[in-house]
């Protein structure tokens, strides 16, 4: 499992204007990285305090939880055409 | 897929049974199927990958197509279970009001993952032909 690389976005409307983006969602690993290795210590410090109120596991696990979510994202499309003119994709690849 | 599933399944849509307890009533039927531990063959299992739906409304020209990875259901159950109480209430709430009476807390893997290996061997088919619509549903997995 890997984190979405690239997001396509094409979006068509009625009059024939549109637009297609194509977002490079792997330029952002590094950045989300070091927000990690940033936040780490303070989550972690939170769930130590959560602990004595029977909420740390919930908060040590939450992190991984989510990541495993944004991992899972490749692949998933949603394709939504109104009319052969008016068309909506995302594409998480 | 056997008559068994499909109720306990649409006991669960119908909001009569938990998630937990319909894990628990699909291991109890598992035994009839040969392949895996959920009673779904190993090679459902390993095949598939997405949940598809299909919507296509001829007369609208209007086309629906959504591809969902399992691993994001999976990971989507997995993070919905382990969300603060006041949270988790909201979605099951609407959850509810779609239709669907699943309480996250007492999802716990195993659980999930039978659910889910159960989901491979979902189809559902609607083809709606009145009065010159032609509207036509496709749920399955791939």
């Amino acid at each position: 499992m890997r984190p979405p690389a690239v997001l396509r976005i094409s979006i068509r409307s009625r009059d024939k204007r549109g637009f297609g983006l194509w977002l490079p969602l792997f330029l952002l690993w590094p950045l989300a990285a070091v927000l990690v290795v940033v936040a780490a210590p303070v989550w972690y410090t939170v769930a130590f305090f959560y602990w004595a109120f029977g909420e740390g596991k919930r908060w040590l696990i939450m992190p991984w939880r989510a990541a495993a979510l944004v991992c899972s994202l490749p692949g998933l499309r949603v394709d939504v055409e109104n009319s052969p003119d008016d068309k909506v994709k995302i594409h998480f690849s | 897929m056997s008559d068994d599933r499909k109720r306990i399944l649409n006991m669960v849509r119908e909001g009569r049974i938990t998630v937990e307890e319909a894990g628990e009533l699909l291991s109890a039927v598992g035994g009839d199927t040969a392949g895996s531990e959920t009673g779904v063959p190993h090679e459902a299992v390993k095949k598939v990958k997405y949940l598809r739906v299909l919507v296509e409304d001829k007369e609208r020209g209007a086309n629906v197509n959504i591809r969902v990875p399992m691993a994001l259901l999976r990971a989507g159950i997995k993070l919905g279970a382990i969300l603060p109480d006041h949270a988790r209430e909201k979605v099951d709430e609407a959850l509810k009001d779609k239709g669907f009476n699943i309480d996250l807390s007492k999802a716990d893997p195993e659980t999930i993952e039978q659910l889910i290996t159960s989901l491979s061997e979902l189809t559902v088919d609607i083809d709606t032909r009145e009065e010159g619509k032609a509207a036509k549903v496709r749920i399955f997995c791939e």
